[in-house]
């Protein structure tokens, strides 16, 4: 349990200490370091999407006692990627009236925004690429740069759905935003910490989920609830709607810059699970009760990229199972939701928590 | 309903709802779905599916139900059937000598099935009907075997 598969800052440590060999102590060091994990990420990115997409519809299909894609590849697992070279080959058209600078820099946004938030992510000790003292709220705020990928589409793209479209996203994530964040802060009293790191570390002796006591899965359900409102999807997928705005802020988009889009949808989907279960589920963190040294040891044995990961999806299936199950909400009864029952909600789980964590009051303080 | 109680049929219904999914998503072997090609000596056909109608046969006498009265041609609106009938010299009484199925033309309504009092006709189950040369739709459906044969001089 010594080597790298458990002890994943190893991976760092000897990935630099060649680096230094090869190039020599200095700058040339971090440059390299940066221009590869760019490369693993960007890599990940696109594998990611893939699979997240393949297991969509695999979901979708077997919800509704169907089979979903199997025809290309075993189980139909290259579907993803022959779609992906079809849209890729795809004409590239953009509208002869629409804002030609914002248009080709929307789904730009989009994607920088998802991708960004992804280099802050823990996967295991020390695999992560940006480490920051306040890297939550960053990542807070780098997803909101996506609204503003989204508004810009719908409003470069000069067409009434598409600004229909975006205006309701808009409007949508703003809003679920806020439960959101309250949501994020009542975990954040307890763990004291802004830093992916510290938040993870605040829970060797157990995920928040359990140990703040009954706070902890009201805060888990309403960031599950906000998140996905947050992600565009089903029950809260309001910014698309074939018979109301065809296919909402990206209808006039095609080709890579539609698939930009596509991408950037369903990474975030990975990156709000990935928050969630970073907060509440302790992220690489494995399953620790308090001091029950015999206890923790055992659940040490799994090793801690698969707790993140074995987390991580779980919450996607989740999100996954709730989107082929629920139809959808009107325009007024999703902001009646958030603005008449989720936000005082999380107000109300913001301050209980405050009052646990001033008393002490939840398992293993200290 | 009070708020809380509305609040909690609510959510009962959601988990509920959420229930049926997984069963439906846990459950491989009820996958309605069926890779067709590949699975054509296994493929499951719906009962009530319309295919090719069927001249019913008693398989121990080799005997048709069939009394050639007509009833299932004068109810097929374009025409497919046709019902050859002579007179048995020994009863004086009619019987089928030849029921003709253009199978070009029908639409598989159903209607002579609906019709036949004598519950002489069937919806089959068949759905591969490609044929090279358009006459060999025309089908006996009475020949001695059972096996309906193409009719190339009933043919139109």
């Amino acid at each position: 349990m010594d080597n790298w598969i458990w002890r994943t800052e190893k991976i760092p440590q000897a990935v630099t200490a060649w680096l230094t060999g090869l190039l020599g102590p200095g700058l040339l060091v971090d440059l390299a370091k940066m221009a590869i994990v760019a490369a693993i990420l960007a890599v990940f990115v696109s594998v990611l999407a893939l699979a997240l997409v393949w297991i969509e519809r695999k979901v979708a299909a077997h919800v509704q006692q169907r089979l979903g894609p199997m025809r290309v590849g075993p189980h139909g697992l290259l579907q993803t990627l022959a779609d992906g070279l079809k849209l890729l080959s795809k004409e590239n058209i953009t509208p002869l009236e629409a804002d030609h600078f914002v248009f080709h820099l929307a789904p730009l946004l989009c994607f920088a925004a998802t991708f960004v938030a992804l280099a802050f992510i823990p996967f295991a000790p020390d695999i992560q690429a940006v480490n920051f003292n306040v890297g939550l709220v960053f990542v807070l705020g780098i997803g909101s740069v996506g609204v503003l990928g989204i508004l810009a589409a719908g409003w470069s793209s000069n067409n009434k759905w598409s600004l229909l479209g975006a205006m309701r996203a808009g409007a949508q994530i703003i809003s679920y935003e806020l439960s959101a964040t309250l949501a994020l802060l009542s975990m954040l009293v307890f763990a004291g910490s802004l830093d992916f790191r510290g938040i993870i570390a605040s829970q060797a002796a157990g995920w928040w989920i359990w140990r703040a006591p009954l706070v902890g899965v009201v805060a888990f359900v309403i960031y599950g609830i906000a998140s996905t409102a947050e992600c565009n999807r089903t029950p809260f997928d309001l910014v698309e709607g074939e018979s109301e705005l065809t296919a909402g802020f990206h209808t006039e988009y095609t080709s890579i810059r539609f698939a930009m889009f596509f991408l950037a949808e369903f990474v975030n989907m990975f990156v709000v699970c990935a928050i969630s279960a970073t907060v509440f589920l302790g992220g690489w963190m494995p399953f620790h009760i308090g001091n029950a040294a015999a206890f923790n040891r055992i659940a040490d044995l799994i090793p801690p990229w698969i707790w993140f990961f074995g987390k991580t999806t779980a919450l996607v299936l989740t999100m996954m199972w709730v989107r082929w199950t629920f139809p959808r909400l009107r325009v007024d009864q999703l902001m009646n939701f958030e603005w008449k029952f989720l936000l005082p909600l999380a107000f109300g789980t913001l301050a209980v928590a405050s009052i646990l964590v001033t008393a002490g009051w939840y398992f293993f303080p200290g | 309903m009070g708020f809380f109680e509305r609040a909690t049929t609510a959510v009962g219904g959601l988990l509920q709802g959420m229930g049926i999914t997984f069963g439906h998503f846990v459950r491989f072997d009820e996958v309605i779905t069926q890779q067709y090609p590949e699975n054509r000596a296994t493929l499951k056909m719906a009962p009530r599916f319309r295919g090719k109608i069927h001249l019913l046969r008693d398989p121990a006498t080799g005997a048709y139900p069939c009394t050639a009265c007509g009833m299932c041609v004068k109810a097929c609106p374009n025409n497919s059937l046709t019902v050859k009938r002579e007179k048995d010299p020994a009863t004086n009484k009619f019987r089928l000598s030849g029921y003709y199925y253009h199978f070009e033309r029908c639409t598989l309504c159903g209607l002579c099935v609906d019709t036949c009092k004598f519950s002489a006709l069937a919806m089959g189950n068949e759905f591969e009907n490609a044929v090279l040369d358009r006459r060999t739709l025309t089908l006996r459906l009475d020949t001695p075997d059972g096996v309906p044969q193409p009719d190339l001089e009933a043919a139109s």
